[in-house]
């Protein structure tokens, strides 16, 4: 009975394209809203993820996100480097500067100051040049989305950062950052140069645990050790995602809009479904006459239901990936369409085809048999 | 008609397939109880085609929906085949629905995207059967009632006493003991339906199955082998088409 439920959904190609068209547009509202939000989250700690090296990020104990910049002592580098179970320890410099583009204004940078002699945290994805290429004479590195900003800079241009000479010699690829400023990456004692200020200028400390060490075991060790802040990669995520979700509007406002995704995609799968159904209540009513069960037409319905939803979630899901696809190429779109995200608008879609189908199956299994001796 | 012929010369002490005695069928319209079936005593029997005939409304297609056991009586018993249809829980009721009772609609009722074949085969799908298996089968019923060649058609290319006969080939298709039509031939003109009746008759009435024809058109009472006659809920007699003697009920 399979194959009738699957020639009843089919036979009729506009209404069963419509059904499969209104499934995946409101996977699309979903997944396509879902991939923002998780794009411009994403951004908001970019730099942890970007700086793989770094598993254990040292920090002031204030520190909530990493672009709170609070600095620590220059003693503190040692006090994590004595820790038991610390690899290597090096020095990140963040701050931000003022760069003067080719036409004359000026516009706010990120500048990053990795330690010279190891230049660990600098970018590994460039487009031109390369990293060693910081240790020439006023060097900087600007990320590609950046250098676009900076008024397109290109490899051997000069800019000025805070008034002073910077050559670029790479342009990297980096995540962007949540407020979009590009990213310069310069050795720590030149960064410290060009944004010269606080006595104090370190702001992380980058660190790595020995073989046999845990990432977290290192951070605690670390916290215990020198009262600083310390986190694993994916501790520091979830602390700045927990500080954006508390203390910007964000989360509310996209997850209503993915909400309102969710619902405006129930509606259309009920509407669309209990409508189908609804055409073909006198056949349903015909085979529950001839003794179809209601257990039977449930597995017609349902299997109706599953059809169309896989459908209409692979087309979504498709035209979700391929918008995302498109989006890399724009930095003005933070798109981000993760695995985690397609499983859960797998889950999404399969209660709204759950709580759609049983909607329909409602109508069907209170359908009186009798109806088909109705002559209209 | 040689068929009818040899359905009609069926003993009158053939077995009773359905047998109805004072059942009754209220509906709730809100203010007050409609009553469609006011004490009805009515039988049919093995190797006949009753009529059931009647004005409209007078609660033929009623009783013919509680006979099939599509729709529950409000009192009285209904025997079918042997069995107390009404005493069966829901699913046994469906079940015997499947395995005993074929079903003729007037609006034919096919599934607009199947093919004949695939149509007439949905009885022996209902009941597991493979469906290579069952469309084969199912090809068979439709050579016997005159579309051997049309078996590949979808519904829209067949005209509407083919259709019918789809119908009838699928209500034949799983050798059902009784087979219950609501008005076969209302849809079809005059000719195409006396049509559809002979294939009726010819395929259909056999030594142990009984046919319900309800119907309320004049020009097929003479393929039944009896008729009973409905006015108001109540079977008012019973006679034999074309005879002038009616037994009152």
């Amino acid at each position: 009975m399979i194959y009738v439920a699957w020639k009843m959904l089919t036979g009729d190609r506009a209404k069963y394209l419509s059904l499969v068209v209104g499934l995946a547009f409101a996977v699309l509202l979903m997944t396509q809203q879902g991939s923002i939000f998780t794009g411009i989250m994403t951004r908001t700690f970019a730099m942890v993820t970007d700086i793989s090296a770094a598993r254990v990020w040292v920090m002031d104990p204030g520190v909530q996100y990493p672009d709170d910049l609070k600095p620590l002592k220059d003693v503190d580098l040692p006090r994590v480097r004595d820790v038991p179970g610390v690899d290597w320890a090096v020095p990140l410099f963040k701050s931000n500067g003022r760069a003067k583009t080719a036409d004359g204004s000026f516009q706010s940078v990120f500048v990053f100051g990795l330690d010279s002699g190891t230049l660990l945290g600098g970018p590994s994805d460039f487009v031109e040049g390369k990293l060693t290429d910081l240790w020439q004479p006023d060097a900087v590195i600007v990320d590609e989305a950046g250098a676009e900003r900076l008024g397109g800079v290109k490899v051997g241009d000069v800019l000025e950062l805070n008034d002073r000479r910077a050559r670029v010699v790479g342009i990297c690829r980096a995540t962007r950052t949540f407020v979009s400023f590009p990213v310069v990456y310069t050795t720590y004692s030149r960064a410290v140069r060009y944004v010269p200020g606080d006595r104090r200028v370190m702001t992380f400390v980058l660190t790595s645990p020995k073989p046999g060490v845990t990432d977290e075991e290192l951070a605690d060790r670390i916290r215990a050790a020198t009262g600083l802040g310390a986190a694993t990669q994916g501790q520091f995520t979830e602390k700045t995602l927990r500080h954006y979700a508390r203390n910007t509007g964000i989360v509310i406002n996209f997850g209503t809009t993915v909400v309102l995704g969710f619902i405006v995609g129930l509606a259309i799968a009920m509407q669309t479904l209990h409508s189908f159904v609804v055409d073909n209540l006198r056949h349903f009513g015909t085979l529950k006459a001839m003794g179809a069960g209601n257990g039977l037409l449930a597995k017609m319905v349902v299997f109706q239901a599953v059809v169309v939803g896989l459908l209409g979630y692979g087309i979504g899901v498709g035209f979700t990936a391929l918008f995302s696809h498109a989006a890399k190429r724009s930095p003005q779109i933070a798109v981000r369409f993760t695995p985690e995200l397609m499983g859960l608008s797998f889950c999404a879609m399969t209660v709204l085809v759950a709580l759609a189908s049983l909607l329909s199956l409602r109508k069907v299994w209170k359908t009186e048999p009798a109806i088909v001796f109705r002559g209209s | 008609m040689t068929d009818q012929a040899g359905a009609r010369s069926a003993s009158p002490a053939s077995l009773p397939a359905v047998v109805c005695r004072g059942v009754t069928k209220s509906f709730d319209t809100g203010d007050a109880e409609a009553w469609a079936l006011r004490g009805v005593d009515f039988e049919a029997r093995r190797g006949e085609m009753m009529l059931l005939a009647g004005p409209s409304g007078c609660g033929k297609t009623t009783l013919l929906s509680v006979i099939a056991g599509i729709l529950d009586r409000t009192a009285g018993e209904v025997s079918v085949l042997g069995h107390d249809v009404h005493a069966m829980s829901p699913s046994r009721k469906t079940a015997f629905r499947r395995e005993n009772i074929g079903f003729v609609f007037q609006q034919y009722n096919l599934v607009p995207s199947l093919t004949a074949a695939e149509n007439a085969a949905v009885p022996l799908l209902l009941r597991g059967m493979r469906r290579h298996e069952a469309v084969d089968r199912a090809k068979e019923t439709l050579a016997s009632v005159g579309l051997g060649e049309l078996t590949g058609r979808l519904p829209t290319q067949l005209s509407g006493g083919q259709q019918q006969r789809v119908a009838i080939a699928r209500a034949l298709v799983g050798r059902p003991g009784l087979l219950v039509c609501d008005e076969p031939t209302a849809a079809l003109d005059g000719t195409t339906g006396a049509q559809v009746m002979e294939t009726l008759r010819a395929s259909a009435v056999g030594a142990d199955r009984c046919v319900i024809v309800v119907t309320h058109d004049p020009r097929v009472f003479r393929f039944g082998d009896r008729m009973s006659e409905m006015l108001d809920g109540r079977i008012t007699g019973v006679r034999v088409p074309g005879a002038t003697e009616v037994h009152h009920a």
